[in-house]
């Protein structure tokens, strides 16, 4: 055989098998899922020979033009997480196509059970992709994944932008499935999760979960998650609103837009372990309802950002006595600090005990570089 | 050529063996395994040395006699054939799980093994030219691994630094090193290097280059995944790149596999050397028989992959077979070295 009639051969052979004869998928005949919610099975029964114990619901954008609906949402359940798949046999004609997923939900009682069996589902399949959100839903995951969001194609595309973006509007976490993997798998941290709730047929984001590894334990509202997000130095920029009183009535009321930085030391003296958290906010004022000219009251500014500084202080103070007292978890993510300097003398305490008695103390500085008077 | 003889798919699971003993200290480890390889090729390049104008299997008989030399050659070309099948095998399992998942291993095997017989096919110039080629051509590739550090890298996973002990340093040293094999190829390559007064610094670049882009592999795979979560991770710098998406790539992990998996360079330069081996060992005509053998080569290679039948043996026996590497590596100009030094100048010239 020639060279020539060898390499065309070769480029045949090369070219037929390249295509992907074994792997070839025509979109057009997958079901393309984008948001997935998992719960714990409550209505029981047995399958296989095994109790039922989860229940998973996907959302899929219906491909289908002629179709009436936007999405299609199917629920199934399983005796495991990925067995469960097993079941759409039997009520979709599609091939499921996992790898655009974008959301990741999570129902209450899973999330207080412990959702490391949906982590390791998950990452056990190399088309996930560990950039997707993650959040919790209060009460079951199932039944938020049906709300249609107004003025959006499906609710995938909703989610992801808000929980994505969250950080650019509210001092608030993103949290990935990577980070959640990594942080509820590594010793001294805590991750996280966005709680999500359907109110008045629009969802909406009403809190965080706090988690022991990969265990709820707890839940705050927005009001605490702000302290949160700035303790735990998650990065992003939000509006601070803030009021100047005098003999106790107000006399300005403004709004800061400022983006935060975090900073940790931790110093040792004996068994007694204290953190220093320096918190640092820059931005803009983007809102003043007195009068005064800043331009020439240079003390009014100053004012302004103790104000602002002060406030955030109290709020994060008021959130580091309730982790000692009430959570005793590291939430604000400082333990790998002190693991940092002392892991080997650390590693069995970290995780148990040690969060409660070390002293934190909190620093806010505030530099408003823009007051807005000359635009 | 040594580049691209030491990379192969073996470095994407380096992360997880440099951290199982010595964890955050892992970078220390893959530093310190680079030593292994540079000892290889300074005792190769001294052994080359000694018998100037001659190929390694006359130097194997004139030290061993001819029965025994071409025996000790032998078990070298078979060496290099199984490092061959590793790698051939290591692909296709990198293919399978992340981009042709119901394509038969076989299949994917077999155009691994056409492509690299196609290379390996046009000899030993032309392999060191596409090496060269796709050195260049596979630089921007690994700066994809940078990516992740953008968002999600974590200093204190580095810290503190040799906090795991000397001891576990060490152990993991050990694993490391035997992610640096393969250097016994330049038992073969060596003497068909023309300018061979540049061996050295050539391949201490090499080595060097190797060993600092372990290292920053290993540096940025422990901040964004973390020493604990490394071990759950088969290919932890996959999942290193799975761990953000980006507006402009938006799966960083698929997108490196698809181009890395052609990238099969040690596979080509094996072949080459373990062809020319038997070629030289058998006593054929290189330009009618090199062929040939290769085929022939590349077929054993080709039924060797059949051998492990799952993901994890695949992985247990490519781990195994990376204990031949110091063996092979330190152990042959070792042992030549010392039968040099008994002969002394009584070396027949074949």
């Amino acid at each position: 055989m020639s060279k020539k009639t060898s390499l065309v051969l070769m480029t045949l052979l090369f070219m037929l098998f390249a295509a992907g004869c074994w792997d070839a998928r025509d979109i057009s005949k997958g079901s393309v899922v984008f948001v997935a919610a998992i719960d714990l099975n409550q209505e029981g029964g047995i399958q296989f020979g095994e109790p039922v114990k989860y229940d998973a619901t996907i959302l899929m954008p219906n491909l289908y033009p002629e179709s009436a609906n936007k999405v299609r949402i199917e629920k199934v359940s399983g005796t495991s997480l990925s067995g469960s798949r097993d079941q759409r046999a039997y009520i979709n004609p599609d091939i499921i196509l996992v790898r655009m997923m974008r959301v990741f939900l999570v129902g209450e009682s899973l999330a207080a059970s412990g959702i490391a069996p949906v982590i390791d589902s998950l990452c056990r399949n190399p088309l996930i992709d560990n950039s997707l959100n993650m959040a919790m839903t209060t009460g079951r995951s199932g039944e938020l994944i049906t709300v249609q969001p107004q003025d959006f194609p499906e609710l995938g595309l909703y989610l992801k932008v808000m929980l994505n973006t969250i950080n650019e509007k509210s001092f608030f976490p993103v949290v990935t499935l990577h980070v959640f993997r990594t942080q509820s798998t590594t010793m001294g941290r805590n991750p996280v999760l966005p709680i999500l709730k359907a109110d008045n047929g629009e969802v909406r984001i009403s809190g965080l979960g706090i988690f022991k590894k990969d265990q709820l334990i707890n839940r705050i509202g927005l009001d605490e998650s702000r302290p949160l997000a700035l303790l735990r130095g998650c990065k992003g920029r939000a509006y601070i609103p803030y009021v100047i009183t005098r003999e106790g009535e107000s006399v300005d009321r403004g709004t800061v837009f400022a983006s935060n930085e975090r900073k940790v030391k931790v110093e040792r003296q004996g068994d007694q372990y204290t953190f220093t958290i320096t918190i640092t906010l820059k931005g803009d004022l983007i809102e003043h309802e007195n009068r005064v000219q800043l331009l020439q009251e240079s003390d009014y500014l100053p004012m302004v950002e103790e104000q602002i500084a002060s406030k955030i202080e109290d709020e994060c103070q008021a959130f580091i006595e309730r982790m000692q007292g009430e959570f005793k978890v590291d939430c604000i993510d400082i333990n790998k600090y002190a693991l940092a300097k002392w892991r080997n003398e650390l590693k069995d305490s970290i995780d148990g005990g040690f969060i409660e008695k070390v002293k934190i103390n909190v620093d806010v500085k505030v530099n408003i570089r823009n007051t807005g008077d000359l635009t | 050529m040594i580049i691209g003889t030491m990379l192969g798919v073996n470095f994407l699971a380096l992360p997880r063996i440099a951290s199982a003993s010595s964890q955050q200290d892992a970078w220390i480890a893959v530093i310190t395994g680079s030593f292994l390889p540079l000892l290889v090729l300074l005792l190769i390049e001294r052994l080359g040395r000694r018998f100037p104008g001659q190929d390694f299997i006359e130097m194997s008989q004139a030290l061993f006699g001819k029965v025994m030399g071409s025996l000790l050659a032998a078990i070298l070309g078979i060496h290099m054939l199984c490092v061959a099948a590793t790698v051939i095998i290591r692909f296709a399992y990198l293919d399978t799980v992340y981009l042709l998942p119901e394509t038969p291993r076989s299949v994917i095997c077999l155009l691994i093994l056409l492509g690299a017989l196609y290379v390996a096919g046009k000899g030993a110039r032309v392999v060191a030219r596409v090496n060269e080629l796709m050195f260049y051509l596979y630089l921007p590739v690994l700066l994809l691994f940078a990516l992740p550090l953008l968002k999600a890298a974590e200093y204190t996973y580095l810290m503190p630094v040799g906090g795991s002990g000397l001891g576990n340093i060490a152990r993991s040293s050990w694993d490391a090193c035997l992610y640096f094999g393969r250097m016994e190829f330049l038992m073969v390559a060596y003497f068909m290097v023309i300018r061979k007064d540049e061996v050295v610094k050539a391949g201490v670049s090499a080595v060097t280059f190797v060993a600092l882009l372990y290292m920053m592999l290993t540096i940025a795979c422990l901040l964004v995944v973390g020493p604990e979560n490394l071990q759950n991770q088969v290919l932890p710098l996959i999942g290193e790149l799975k761990a953000n998406g980006f507006q402009f790539v938006d799966r960083t992990d698929l997108l490196f596999v698809a181009v890395w998996s052609v990238a099969f360079r040690p596979v080509f330069n094996m072949l080459c050397m373990c062809g020319f081996s038997f070629t030289r060992l058998l006593n054929l005509p290189e330009k009618r028989h090199y062929f040939l053998v290769l085929f022939i080569i590349g077929t054993a290679a080709y039924l060797l992959t059949f051998v492990p039948r799952s993901a994890v043996e695949i992985v247990i026996y490519t781990d195994w077979y990376g204990y031949t590497y110091p063996v092979m590596g330190l152990g042959y100009p070792l042992l030549y070295h010392l039968a040099a030094a008994v002969r002394g100048r009584k070396v027949p010239n074949v």
